[in-house]
């Protein structure tokens, strides 16, 4: 890592001891009143969703709004939304990590918590939408009686290892580089609960130069397993679609289009999620308003390739002469019953972030927040675009319908945005926010003696 | 049967020594000179604490590569491999026909194999972690000296094992002492009960 470079990111009068003491406080001091306020109104959310698949359960899924010719609404629309969030998280550790980016230290724990409870919602949904979520192991290729196996060559399989494998290495990594951090708080504690809950977790980590020399190496290979695990898990979430043959779904674009999605989706919320962080927490020396404006370059960059992508699939149905592509991309998406929807999508997604080319949107913090809102909101409508509009006019106009959601189903997605909340407040308050080991690593003072 | 393997296997768990030598130091270059020093004096069972990694420090200790990414390697190329001749046995074993797709095709059964793969290799790095950094460890003798609990914050430590047949404290204690090391005895019978908190 460029010293130089690196210095820029952080403070460069703190202390290790200093750093140790302003991380750590957070966690161990009691919880602040808008913890309070905040973890009792994102767990009232969160009920929402037991209430609503808890109905789901007891009368079935009719109680949807799915029916032909759309069977995938809502619980797959907030599934790719979600899983879109999650993308940035373990983005932003490994490839920072392997192309040794400084300013990912002061944020990669808040990315990668975004990361695991936006999967963990994103994982909620198919498991709701097979209908009988008790058989859900259906998806493991389990030796049973009947004699049957899963169709591995199925799309959904491989979208089903992809989730878990994603939701399962993310987690490791997370883990992994919050040990040494882990031990910090261990060593801390001053109540018997704190030292033996971060003390389990620690495992006994010392800090010896032989655990470090292995840690460094774990961590590295951590970060070359989950940088083309990332891009894989975009392109099988995609291939869930592209195989099939309708138009706007069938595109050779789809894995590209999915990916620049995801990584602007998942940029934008974390520059929300820091800035909700450094605000109250008070951690404006360690997420410096360089991180905020370097995150903010990120999603522009991610944006624009969102833009080429709306313009290769314009081309494409118009430079294809197919009919079905035409009128699906063309005409159903700028002109149909869902052109509000559409042109929200192109205003949020398109438009607005273009903001970001001036400084100003993207240090002011609530400029800023306004920008990573509107995009939210853009992906939101996106994949609404995606699914939607592709089923429900398709070849025969015989067939066409509409698709609306029910209240059970708008309940059950603001109940995931509870709980995704209800952890992050929860992570805020129980574990190292930031990275105490890197941010240390990363200060002029902790090489000053050391060996070149 | 299973008690004589379960004591051969203990041998290679992780324990803590009976006697340590306990040195802080007041900075990384101290730490990595005296690190240095020790390992030219021909001690071998000692390590340096540090609350993040210092550069050099495996150098002067004459740490060698880690063999972890061979492990990863190996337990990564085995899974793919594996699962995906489980899945071309499985699609043999229960033929079914889907959009004309032929029975056995190794092409859509590749992106389920890689992401298997990834979960092995990273189950197989953080475990693999764990067996050579010797975790998990819970209880070790530095956790007994309250000033230990300055390695995870802004301390630098080393600690020398007393269990080397050829450990020699007096000499051992001088070598730490002349660069710049405040050091401490710590002995299994000395103290009682487990490690405090606060």
């Amino acid at each position: 890592m460029s010293q130089a470079a690196a210095e820029a990111y952080v403070d460069p009068s703190l202390t290790p001891g200093e750093l140790t003491r302003s991380i750590a406080e957070p966690v161990e001091a009691r919880p602040p009143r808008w913890w309070m306020v905040g973890a009792a109104g994102a767990a009232s959310l969160a009920l929402l969703f037991v209430g609503s698949v808890g109905w789901l359960f007891w009368k079935g899924v009719g109680v949807w709004g799915l029916g032909s010719p759309t069977f995938w609404g809502f619980d797959i629309i907030n599934m790719v939304f979600w899983v879109g969030i999650a993308h940035t998280g373990t983005a932003v550790t490994s490839f920072m990590t392997l192309s040794r980016q400084p300013w990912k230290n002061g944020i990669n724990r808040i990315a990668e918590a975004m990361t695991i409870f936006a999967v963990l919602c994103a994982a909620l949904f198919p498991l709701i939408h097979v209908g009988r979520p008790w058989l859900a192991y259906y998806f493991f290729p389990l030796p049973n009686s009947m004699g049957i196996w899963p169709n591995f060559k199925g799309p959904i399989f491989a979208d089903f290892f992809a989730l878990n494998t994603y939701l399962y290495v993310s987690a490791l990594f997370w883990y992994l580089g919050m040990l040494p951090d882990l031990a910090a708080l261990r060593d801390r504690a001053t109540n018997k609960i704190a030292f033996w809950a971060y003390g389990l977790l620690a495992l006994g980590w010392r800090g010896g130069a032989r655990q470090w020399s292995q840690y460094q190496k774990a961590y590295l290979l951590m970060a070359a397993i989950g940088t083309p695990l990332v891009l894989s898990v975009c392109a099988i979430v995609s291939m869930t679609f592209a195989p099939s043959i309708l138009p706007g779904w069938h595109a050779t674009i789809f894995p590209l289009y999915f990916l620049t999605g995801a990584l602007a989706a998942g940029f934008s919320m974390l520059g929300m999620l820091a800035v909700f962080t450094r605000s109250f927490f008070g951690f404006k020396r360690l997420i410096t308003e360089k991180h905020l404006e370097t995150i903010n370059k990120w999603t522009l960059a991610c944006i624009l390739g969102v833009a080429y992508v709306y313009l290769v699939e314009f081309f494409i149905a118009w430079y294809s002469g197919n009919l079905y592509e035409r009128f699906t991309i063309i005409h159903n998406r700028l002109g149909g019953p869902y052109a509000a929807i559409y042109w929200t999508m192109l205003a949020c997604n398109v438009l607005i972030p273009q903001l970001f080319w001036l400084k100003r949107f993207r240090t002011r913090q609530n400029l800023m927040v306004f920008v990573c809102l509107a995009i939210t909101v853009g992906m939101w409508c996106e994949r609404f675009v995606i699914l939607v509009l592709s089923v429900h006019r398709d070849f025969l106009p015989g067939s066409w319908g509409m698709y609306a959601p029910s209240l059970v189903e708008v309940a059950t997605f603001l109940g995931t945005i509870g709980i995704f909340l209800t952890m992050f407040l929860a992570f805020l308050k129980f574990l190292p926010v930031i990275s105490m080991a890197e941010v240390k690593h990363s200060l002029p003072s902790s090489h000053a003696g050391s060996a070149p | 049967m299973s008690a004589p393997i379960l004591k051969r296997l203990r041998q290679f768990a992780p324990r803590s020594p009976r006697t340590l030598l306990l040195a802080e130091f007041p900075d990384a270059k101290a730490l990595v000179a005296a690190a240095g020093a020790l390992r030219g004096a021909g001690v071998r069972r000692f390590d340096a604490h540090s609350p993040w990694p210092i550069e050099g420090l495996g150098r002067a200790m004459g740490l060698g590569e880690s063999i972890l990414p061979w492990i990863v390697l190996g337990v990564g190329l085995s899974t793919f491999l594996g699962f995906l001749a489980f899945m071309a046995w499985a699609s043999l074993d229960y033929p079914t026909v889907h959009s004309g797709k032929p029975v056995l095709s190794i092409w859509p059964l590749i992106p389920a194999a890689i992401e298997v793969t990834w979960m092995a290799a990273g189950t197989a790095a953080l475990v693999g972690f764990m067996a050579l950094a010797g975790l998990p460890l819970y209880y070790h003798l530095a956790f007994r000296s309250p000033r230990f609990k300055r390695a995870s914050d802004d301390g630098f430590f080393i600690t020398v094992e007393g269990d080397d047949p050829r450990f020699d404290a007096e000499a051992t204690r001088a070598l730490l002492e002349r660069h710049g090391g405040r050091v401490e005895r710590l002995d299994e019978t000395s103290a009682k009960g487990a490690p405090r908190h606060g």
